[in-house]
């Protein structure tokens, strides 16, 4: 496949409705992209949108691997071994950035 | 006192440099947090993988020293790489058995190859930007990865992940 057919691929699989969430920090988006690491090696570009006035008690370890590993095990069940490098943030925080997803 | 490894010394460094700037983070502050976050987990996994190799007491101290600057950056990613998917190549399977990969270390193995990542953003990327609370929840992951590290330490896996990490490019396909 094509890394752009991968990240729609990537993107059906990754519906927060659908994957396996903690409750907190509520997910309210997940955004796919392809993606080229500094190796040169295609994969993915995931920003996990997070609701806004998550708490930094939310935005905790446990949570936060647990997002990572259901974004993580969904690609590999459907045979995408592309890495999936993520990074959170609620939409006014990325948009205050000036952070593109 | 004691003085603290490297790499506990740099997970404090990266945590104080994150939550400098109450109000608005300085981009140039987050950067050198996650930069300095990816070196705190590169000098543990050094750390563990040399110690393993030569030992630490009396002359191996100094052995180990050497040693360690022969580690590399894209080596251990290609490790990473391939911990992280749960199995190993049949290349080594053949020689070593089946090594189920725990939990744990697939967590570090993801951990490890996001943080290199975001490393290189940080100190190449001029166009990147990053948010704070993704800087302070990747340096708590580091710290807790440390952690959760003695409950692996002892498991086979574990321990060839930690001799893969100098030695893979000359093992991967023989």
């Amino acid at each position: 496949m094509k890394p752009a057919e991968v990240a729609e691929a990537a993107k059906k699989l990754l519906d927060p409705k659908k994957l396996p969430l903690p409750e907190k920090p509520k997910v309210v988006d997940i955004r796919v992209r392809p993606y080229v690491d500094h190796t040169g090696e295609d994969a993915l570009e995931v920003w996990i949108i997070l609701a806004e006035g998550t708490t930094s008690a939310d935005w905790n370890v446990d949570n936060i691997r647990a997002i990572r590993r259901a974004i993580s095990d969904a690609l590999l069940s459907a045979g995408i071994e592309e890495f999936p490098y993520t990074r959170f943030g609620t939409r006014s925080e990325i948009e205050e950035a000036g952070i593109e997803v | 006192m004691a003085r603290q490894p490297l790499f506990r010394q740099y997970i404090q460094q990266a945590r104080r440099l994150a939550r400098l700037d109450p109000r608005r983070p300085q981009q140039g502050n987050l950067r050198r947090a996650v930069s300095t976050a990816y070196y705190a987990l590169f000098h543990f996994l050094i750390d563990q993988s040399s110690r393993l190799f030569v030992g630490s007491t009396g002359e191996r101290e100094s052995f180990r020293r050497v040693l360690v600057r022969a580690y590399g950056h894209s080596e251990m990613l290609s490790v990473a790489r391939t911990f992280r998917g749960g199995t190993l190549p049949a290349t080594i399977t053949r020689l070593v058995g089946t090594l189920p990969v725990p939990p744990v270390l697939r967590n570090l193995a993801e951990l490890f190859l996001n943080l290199q990542e975001q490393r290189h953003l940080a100190d190449y990327d001029l166009a990147a930007a990053f948010l704070r609370q993704d800087v302070l929840a990747l340096i708590d992951d580091v710290e807790r990865a440390v952690a959760d590290w003695a409950t692996i330490r002892t498991e086979p896996a574990a321990r060839f992940f930690l001799i893969c990490l100098l030695v893979w490019e000359k093992i991967r396909n023989k």
